[in-house]
């Protein structure tokens, strides 16, 4: 537990101690925020049903951001072989990294809080339900696009093809379920991939429907992309 | 304290180490000479458990690297190839989260740190950022980082690589001075940094080991036989000849001048054969005189050639 803590603790200070940290966060709560508002006065709901259909699209091409560097960058700089001669096991390396990229994750979602305050101010009857099955769902889908990242991340030591390869993966795997590619499947594969997909469940708690199935489904992608990323690192198959 | 036996590496089909074996014994202060890509770095990452060997077991102390990979660790500081540090932070800092990995105790991290910072003379940069730091001074503060816990075990992968003359002097003492106490595995393919610091030299070439030994075994062993030097005052195309008539000589060379009637010569004798009292007794009956006599002893660096060269 100390050695997690202790790696956590230095990848975190790694991000906000560089400028990027800073820069990211600007460009989540602009772009989240934007798309929001833009329809937000029009529509005259008070509810942030829009803001968290955006959000999944926003992670997919931020999450690889933060991951892409996590194991790659340490390949290419050669540190890996400084850490990996330290005594730690492999996973407590993994686990570190992927709980200080969700610690960034969830520092973002924090600070997106004003938006449900001020949907509060403005509306007379606010469903509480969605926007805390919303935030819950976000934390989850970008959860489980940080534990794919790692794992791409584990595999080579370019941080741009790390990133490229995450966010296509992301992709892929977040469209599985939409209908446009289910129209075309006969009926039991299209039930496997809706059941696949990272977005249908994502839809169900973001309307405050907070089913185990879906917790499941995110707990396991999560455990499989971690545990993954442990072989990858344990196969140790850089130079 | 570190026993490597029957190691066999290999990088997909390509075989980088052959059936290695060798043992390191307590306060032994060891040099890995070979050129580049003969195994040496991948040797030395097999024995801080960073990589799993093909077949072949390393013990250090009683444990199995492969069984235990932790405990070993512990016991071993180990400095990588080129010494890579986490750039991003301060000295000071990248020292404190070593020690604290390392399982220091919080309140001796800090004493810890200020020792090392004097045993490695980190004291001007101790709050500058690791990429701000010269190539000399990353060098110490990799070694600062290998040492914080006190290891009985020291590997260091090419210490001294790009250090100008008087750092690398410097780090050499240091590594004798450590030495003392520790066992320290150091690899280069700079020959007088082995023969200034290793008691002992195991030299690897393509995946094998192909000599080791003290400096002085190696020289004595590998260079066949040991090849006389003698300065004489008297008329060259004579001396030449009356030694080349000599019993037991096989070769006489010419090798430098001094004036115009000393020359220095080099003998060659047959295998094993004593020929100086014999060629002193010639240079005297020819009413010549023997300025410097000396036995050639064939320096490291020819025997390095001879085995790592075909």
């Amino acid at each position: 537990m100390k050695n997690i803590y202790l790696i956590f603790k230095k990848e975190l200070a790694n991000y906000f101690n560089s400028a990027i940290a800073y820069i990211f966060m600007v460009v989540f709560l602009l772009a989240s925020s934007w798309l929001f508002f833009q329809g937000f006065f029009i529509a005259g709901q008070a509810s942030m049903r829009s803001y968290f259909f955006y959000l999944p699209w926003i992670f997919l091409f931020l999450m690889p951001a933060l991951t892409m560097r996590l194991i790659a960058e340490e390949k290419k700089s050669g540190t890996i072989e400084l850490l990996l001669t330290l005594p730690i096991k492999d996973w407590e390396v993994i686990l570190a990294k992927f709980f200080s990229a969700l610690a960034f994750l969830a520092v973002m979602l924090i600070l997106s809080l004003p938006i449900p305050l001020i949907i509060f101010r403005l509306g007379t009857v606010v469903d509480l339900g969605p926007i805390v099955g919303g935030y819950l769902g976000s934390l989850l889908v970008g959860a489980a696009f940080l534990a794919l990242g790692l794992f791409i991340s584990t595999l080579n030591k370019n941080q741009i093809i790390s990133f490229v390869l995450a966010l296509a993966a992301g992709f892929f795997i977040f469209i599985l379920g939409v209908d446009f590619v289910l129209m075309s499947m006969p009926g039991f594969l299209a039930k496997i991939l809706s059941f696949l997909c990272l977005g249908s469940h994502f839809e169900n708690i973001a309307k405050g429907v907070i089913d185990t199935r879906d917790l499941i489904y995110y707990f396991s992608f999560i455990y499989l992309f971690l545990y993954l990323s442990e072989k990858a690192l344990a196969a140790r198959s850089w130079k | 304290m570190i026993s490597v036996k029957n190691l066999t590496k290999k990088f997909g089909q390509h075989l980088v180490l052959d059936n290695i074996s060798f043992s390191v014994h307590q306060g032994e202060v060891v040099g890995f000479l070979g050129p580049n890509a003969a195994g040496k770095t991948t040797t030395m990452r097999i024995i801080t458990g960073l990589l799993a060997p093909t077949s072949g077991s390393v013990k250090v102390g009683e444990v199995d690297v492969s069984d235990d990979s932790l405990t070993v660790r512990k016991k071993i500081g180990y400095l990588a190839e080129n010494c890579p540090l986490y750039d991003e932070m301060k000295v000071f800092e990248f020292l404190g989260f070593i020690a604290e990995i390392r399982g220091i105790q919080k309140e001796k991290i800090n004493e810890r740190i200020k020792e090392m910072i004097k045993i490695c003379g980190l004291e001007k940069v101790i709050n500058q950022p690791i990429s701000e730091l010269s190539k000399g001074y990353r060098q110490r503060v990799g070694l600062a980082q290998t040492m914080i816990h006190n290891p009985e075990i020291l590997i260091l992968d090419e210490p001294t690589s790009g250090l100008d003359p008087n750092q690398i002097a410097e780090i050499r003492t240091l590594i004798k001075k450590l030495g003392r106490d520790k066992t320290v595995i150091l690899s280069t393919h700079i020959l007088p940094e082995v023969q200034a610091t290793c008691s002992r030299i195991i030299i690897i070439n393509e995946g094998k080991i192909v000599g080791q030994g003290t400096p002085e075994e190696l020289s004595q062993k590998e260079a066949g036989a040991e090849k006389i030097y003698v300065k004489i005052r008297g008329p060259k195309e004579e001396v030449v000849g009356k030694l080349r008539e000599m019993e037991n000589v096989v070769r006489v060379d010419v090798k430098d001048k001094e004036a115009s009637d000393i020359y220095g010569y080099e003998i060659e004798p047959k295998e094993d054969m004593d020929l100086r009292e014999y060629l002193s007794l010639t240079v005297m009956h020819n009413n010549w005189s023997i300025l410097e006599f000396r036995k050639k002893v064939a320096s490291l660096e020819e025997v390095f050639r001879k085995l790592t060269v075909k």
